[in-house]
């Protein structure tokens, strides 16, 4: 299936971009993508962030066809 | 109330852009009280380094959704007549305004309170990222207390 990733602020920088479409096997939750990055960007682990899920912020795992993930690090705004 | 869909400005916002928000409004004579809180960029010193401007990004579909939301929960909560929301992306310098939150009501008490209470929602709720740029070129990342 396929997830649409986007990253934002902080998470942007250390990875280099804005956002990307993975193709990912069935099952793959956020923990998958998680450590996918993990073992990609150096210092992942240590990012704090929440994670929406079509635009609504979520603590769920599951993912299906066509979701859109972002990564959101602490909200600076005002 | 006109729903406004776009909350973002690229740029600062200015003093005439906030003087034109309260002309518009004075048609609306049920209306007896306005409040507004505007945010500055600070020259913050970070260990030592002089912040010159903040570089603001946002989630943008998912934060004038929420703000959307956030502005219908502030109507139901106060006996508020209008609340507008305006916030700058992009490169902002130290003394200019980057956030503009606008009520009004009949009487006082509802514009006051539905003011802080907004401003406050909005630090914690919507996707708004800042980037510290300091003197020496380097940068922090912003996070809200």
């Amino acid at each position: 299936m396929e997830i649409n990733i986007k990253f934002f602020g902080k998470l942007a920088e250390l990875t280099g971009k804005n956002e990307l479409t993975l193709e990912v096997p069935e099952e793959t939750g956020i923990k998958e993508l998680e450590g996918r990055f993990n073992k990609q960007y150096e210092t992942w682990d240590v990012q704090t962030y929440l994670v929406a899920v079509n635009q609504n912020i979520t603590e769920q795992q599951a993912l299906k066809n066509g979701d859109e993930v972002a990564f959101l690090p602490p909200f600076a705004g005002g | 109330m006109k729903e406004i869909k776009n909350h973002f400005i690229n740029g600062p916002i200015s003093s005439e852009f906030i003087a034109n928000a309260i002309k518009k409004h004075q048609e609306n004579t049920a209306i007896g009280a306005f409040d507004i809180f505007l945010g500055q960029v600070r020259e913050d010193e970070i260990d030592g380094k002089v912040v010159t401007n903040i570089e603001f990004s946002a989630y943008e579909e998912m934060a004038n959704k929420e703000l959307i939301k956030l502005k219908q929960e502030i109507l139901d909560k106060f006996e508020l007549i209008e609340v507008h929301v305006y916030h700058s992306l992009g490169i902002i310098p130290v003394g200019e305004v980057c956030f503009f939150v606008f009520t009004s009501s009949g009487h006082r008490p509802a514009a006051f309170a539905a003011t802080q209470h907004m401003v406050n929602e909005i630090k914690k709720r919507i996707p708004i990222f800042g980037k510290e740029l300091l003197e020496d070129n380097t940068h922090e990342w912003k996070v809200n207390r």
